[in-house]
Formats: C-alpha cells, sequence, structure tokens
C-alpha cells in the first residue's frame, strides 16, 4: 500500500514516462514531464512554505497548470487549498485569511487578482517555479519526513454563517480513495478522463487523482464549454472521451439543449453523475446516446468523498427515484433517528459515516469541527470517528442507498453545493438592510429572496455580488410593505413559501 | 433606442464590469463564463422578444456584441 500519493504518480511515470497525463487546449504533459515539473515547482515552494502547510493555488481554472502546481505542492510537503481567481475579490480575500498560507502559488492572472487583495502573504510566480532547479536532495529530505497523515488538500464549502468551511484531507484519506474507487468502477489504463469539474471543487478529484494512479489522460474541457453543449459534444468526440463525471444539472443542461442523437457518443464508457438525484428522463436520453456505456450515480460531499456507488439499470422504472448504489466496502454507516439512536433497518435516519478517506475536519476550525465530527454517537464504547453527513437516508432491502434530502438549509443550486444561511449573512451585511429571508424553490431550482424595507432590487443586487460566488445569488427578488411574522415575531417562511408558487 | 443600444444595455445589467462595446473574444479570453452565458441569453430573449436555443448557439455568437446582434437578427428573421 502507498504512503503517499506521489508514490502513484511516481510508479505511472517509471512505466509510462511518454504517454499524456493531461492536456488542455494549449498544453499538454506527458508523465515524464509532469513530474519533472512538479519536482521543480516544489523545490521552489520548498524554499518559502515550511513543511506541512497550506499552499493557496491562484492559476487560470482551465489550465493543466493546476495539476502541476497540485503535485508540486505534494513535493514541497504542503498541502493545497485551490482557489476560483474569478470570485469576487472581498470573498478571495475571505478565504486566503481563513486559510492563512505560507505561500500563494499563481500564475499571471492569478497573480493580478491576488494584487489587487493588498495581502502579504509571499508571492510565487508559476513561471518561476516551474522553471527552477530540481533540488533532489533537498525533496528527498522532504520525503523523509513526510507521514502518511500529512494534509494534502483544504477544498472550501458554504457554510451557513457565512465562513466557508476548509475539508481537510490527508494522503492516508486520498490513497484509500483512490483504490476503492478504481475498483468498484473497474477503471483501465487506457481511459481518456474529459474534466469539467473545475479544479477548487472536490468532484474534480476524480478527474485528478485516479487518472495518474491508472496512467490514464485527462482532457480538460475549455472555459465555458457548458454554455455551448454543441461544441461540448465536438469536443467529447474529438478527443474520444471515454469517462465523464459531472452534476445531473450539467449532464441535464445537455440535454435540455437538444444536441445529443442515439449513439452519437459510441466511445463513451462511463458517464459518473455526482452529488445529487438525477431524473430517470434525461438519463435515459443520455444514456441512448451513448450504447457503449454504463451509468453510475454516486453519492458524497467535500468532506465524505464518495459513500455509495452503483450502476444504473436501463431498466429502471421511470416512475421510482433512483437510488446512489451501494456503501463502500470500507465505509460504514449509522442512521440515526431524531432521538439519536439507530433507526430501524430501512428506516430513514440521519446518516453519519465513517470511512478512511473522511476529511479529519475543517481547517483552523475546532468549533464547527467538533459540531460535524463525532466520536462514539451511539455512546458503545467503540471509540469510532464519524462525520454527520446532515443528510436523511435509509438502505434498501437489496443494500441500494437511498438519499432522501437535508436535516437543513443547505441546497444545491445549478449543481453547486451551498448554504441559504450564507446569503442571508452576506444580506444582513449590506447597508440599509431590514428584514427578509432566503427561500429555495427545489423543483425549478430557484432561489428567492423576499425583502422589506429601503434598499430596492438593483442595490440588493449589486451588494450581494460583491461578496458572494454567483451560483449563490438569488434569482427572484419579491419585495414586501411587511414581513409576515410568526407568532414568536419570527419571519414566517411557510407563507412565504406559498408566495413561490 | 437602436438595436445596438438595446442590446449594450441589457448585457450592461448582465456585467457592469465587462467592456461589452469594445472586446471583441467574450467567449475565448474567459471574460463570460457558462454562467453569464446563460443570464446573457435570458437577458436577449427578453429585451428582443426572441427564443434563443441553447443548442443551436456556437462560441463564436457571443465573442463580441457584432455577432450577438446577428443572431439576434437571425431570430427576428431580419
Amino acid at each position: 500500500m502507498k504512503a503517499s500519493m506521489l508514490e502513484f504518480l511516481e510508479e505511472t511515470t517509471r512505466r509510462l514516462p511518454d504517454k499524456v497525463s493531461f492536456y488542455d487546449d494549449r498544453e499538454s504533459l506527458t508523465y515524464a514531464q509532469l513530474t519533472e515539473k512538479a519536482q521543480r515547482i516544489g523545490s521552489c515552494l520548498a524554499a518559502t512554505a515550511p513543511l506541512r502547510t497550506p499552499v493557496a493555488l491562484l492559476l487560470e481554472s482551465r489550465s493543466i497548470r493546476n495539476v502541476s502546481a497540485m503535485y508540486g505542492t505534494l513535493y514541497a510537503g504542503c498541502a493545497y487549498a485551490p482557489m476560483d481567481i474569478a470570485m469576487p475579490a472581498e470573498r478571495l480575500k475571505l478565504l486566503l485569511d481563513l486559510l492563512q498560507p505560507s505561500a500563494v502559488l499563481a500564475d499571471e492572472k492569478g497573480a493580478k487578482a491576488y494584487a489587487a487583495l493588498g495581502m502579504d502573504v509571499p508571492l510565487v510566480q508559476y513561471a518561476n517555479a516551474e522553471s527552477a532547479e530540481n533540488d533532489t536532495e533537498k525533496l528527498a529530505a522532504i520525503r523523509r519526513q513526510a507521514s502518511v497523515y500529512d494534509p494534502m488538500s483544504v477544498l472550501y464549502t458554504s457554510g451557513s454563517t457565512g465562513i466557508p468551511k476548509g475539508s481537510i484531507q490527508t494522503h492516508f484519506s486520498y490513497v484509500n480513495w483512490t483504490d476503492a474507487t478504481n475498483e468498484v468502477y473497474g477503471f483501465t489504463e487506457d481511459m481518456v478522463f474529459g474534466n469539467q469539474s473545475p479544479f477548487f471543487y472536490a468532484n474534480s478529484v476524480l478527474d485528478v487523482i485516479s487518472p495518474v494512479s491508472l496512467g490514464a489522460t485527462v482532457y480538460l474541457l475549455p472555459a465555458g464549454v457548458l454554455g455551448f453543449p454543441k461544441k461540448m459534444l465536438a469536443c467529447l468526440k474529438e478527443q474520444h472521451v471515454t469517462c465523464l463525471c459531472m452534476t445531473p444539472s450539467s449532464f441535464i443542461s445537455i440535454v435540455n439543449a437538444g444536441v445529443l442523437e442515439p449513439g452519437c457518443l459510441p466511445e463513451m464508457k462511463w458517464g459518473i453523475m455526482s452529488g445529487e438525484s438525477m431524473p430517470w428522463p434525461p438519463l435515459k436520453v443520455w444514456m441512448d446516446a451513448t450504447p457503449n456505456a454504463d451509468w453510475w450515480h454516486y453519492y458524497g460531499s467535500t468532506e465524505m468523498f464518495s459513500v455509495a456507488v452503483g450502476k444504473v439499470s436501463h431498466e429502471h422504472d421511470a416512475g421510482s427515484r433512483l437510488p446512489v448504489g451501494r456503501p463502500f466496502r470500507l465505509a460504514h454507516i449509522l442512521f440515526l433517528d431524531e432521538d439519536g439512536n439507530e433507526a430501524k433497518p430501512g428506516e430513514p435516519g440521519e446518516m453519519l459515516l465513517s470511512s478512511p478517506w473522511i476529511a479529519w475536519g475543517y481547517h483552523r476550525d475546532p468549533e464547527r469541527t467538533m459540531a460535524s465530527w463525532v466520536v462514539d454517537p451511539l455512546e458503545r464504547g467503540w471509540q469510532e470517528r464519524f462525520f454527520r453527513s446532515g443528510d436523511v437516508g435509509y438502505l434498501q432491502e437489496d443494500g441500494q442507498l437511498m438519499v432522501l434530502g437535508r436535516r437543513d438549509n443547505q441546497i444545491k443550486h445549478m449543481g453547486y453545493r451551498m448554504e441559504l444561511g450564507e446569503v442571508e449573512a452576506a444580506l444582513r451585511g449590506l447597508e440599509g438592510w431590514e428584514e427578509g429571508c432566503v427561500l429555495f424553490d427545489r423543483e425549478n431550482d430557484k432561489i428567492w429572496c423576499f425583502w422589506s424595507g429601503a434598499p430596492d432590487e438593483k442595490q440588493l443586487r449589486a451588494g450581494l455580488k460583491e461578496s458572494l460566488v454567483r451560483y449563490m445569488l438569488p434569482d427572484r427578488y419579491v419585495h414586501l410593505d411587511e414581513m409576515p411574522h410568526t407568532p414568536s415575531m419570527k419571519v414566517d417562511r411557510n407563507t412565504l413559501k406559498q408566495m413561490m408558487k | 433606442m437602436t438595436d445596438m443600444e438595446k442590446l449594450l444595455a441589457a448585457l450592461a445589467e448582465v456585467r457592469d464590469d465587462v467592456d461589452f462595446a469594445d472586446e471583441g473574444a467574450l467567449v475565448d479570453d474567459g471574460l463570460i463564463d457558462s454562467f453569464d452565458l446563460t443570464q446573457i441569453i435570458a437577458a436577449l430573449d427578453e429585451a428582443f422578444d426572441i427564443h434563443i436555443i441553447t443548442g443551436d448557439i456556437e462560441p463564436e455568437n457571443f465573442n463580441n456584441v457584432q455577432s450577438m446582434l446577428e443572431l439576434v437578427h437571425r431570430y427576428q428573421g431580419k
């Protein structure tokens, strides 16, 4: 068994040095080139960033440089935190303040975004790092000190208080997850992964990590390609993509554009749907378009990676909800009822997960870590540590997991995980804000903002844009002369819910 | 208001930080992404009372305002 994700990269590089690892529309890297670049970057970073510190990656999102930067950070013995350089400056600064990185590794565009923040974290230019001298002695010394429990990545997700949470995964998490994932999907060396998910989302882990362990090839789909379904389809065909992992919303948007013909993607072998429930009709369109593919559903989150996975049967009963597959052999799920006792077999309960790859906690956030990770929840004395998923589900008789939804205000909007509380926190921070709330219309995937008082819609829109990522912005704004209240003077959300119809 | 003025006004509602009038490679240079695009299409639909079918569009249609206007006119049958 491996003790570092770098061992996967090095093993593949020895075996297939001249095979293309990652490519985009501008650049391409063989495994030998990727390793060399990563070692140069690691040598350069190590001069600035001490062992086991976080490094923020600020790079153009659709570039394979992200991959060299990630593995380079690992060579320096550090953990990477990829960031979206297109997010509002205020939010980027918030994330960097939370992370307190020892260095920022940035390309030209990233350096520009970083300069605007006026922060004093040392900046390492990507161009300098990739051409730095490979200091083999130093890298060897770092490896001797490394532990399998060293942090490898910090991936941020939305938090209900307005403060994002940075999920920490270690080399140990990744090594175990990689073996389990390759096994369950039956992944092979000759695959071509089409990567659509940006590297700052946990969804991309499948595209960055598995292929390196297999010696497969990854093609980065061009920027904004989801907006151009015709072009997306052409890219998948021209690049002979055999595996595509996206959120159901992304798969659905291609179906809605009407570009998929039966049999049009014969080379596709794996269609993988992540994160939320996929309705049957659009899935059927994809199945018809990809006659040689198996379609997989998986359930997971940034903190849990994947929990359960399963192949969707082509003979599904169209009227019923799709299960998310069987729990991994290395995953242990507890189902708890409202009183915190184990739910009866087959009855829904909140899911708590233990697995070798659950995150260790939230970076520099002991309070919220304590709230979400619990030791020995049933008090049976075994001291097993679980992550509280916040999702409700149950195991069917056939062993498949059915996920029913959330216990709280976390939602998936346009395929992205977010907390409605984060939008409300941003509203409360706006000048002149009086009262209101944010609700989600799940059926139509729209966020509604209800408010009363002074600011007009334009001011709200402009204000929220300053601090929120765009997928968090409300779709509908409704100004009320007076907010409805419950007897205890809270905003009456049920009355407002009626207004969304 | 000319169609071009109408178009620029609609685009400014979506992104007020992008110089739509002068940029020639909005999509290729990554100045607008798929979020913007969805909003731009909705804004064009509303401003010109058309219905753009997403399966029809290519990046080339959105790289600059001239191409966007041509697309609008095609939908209007002009």
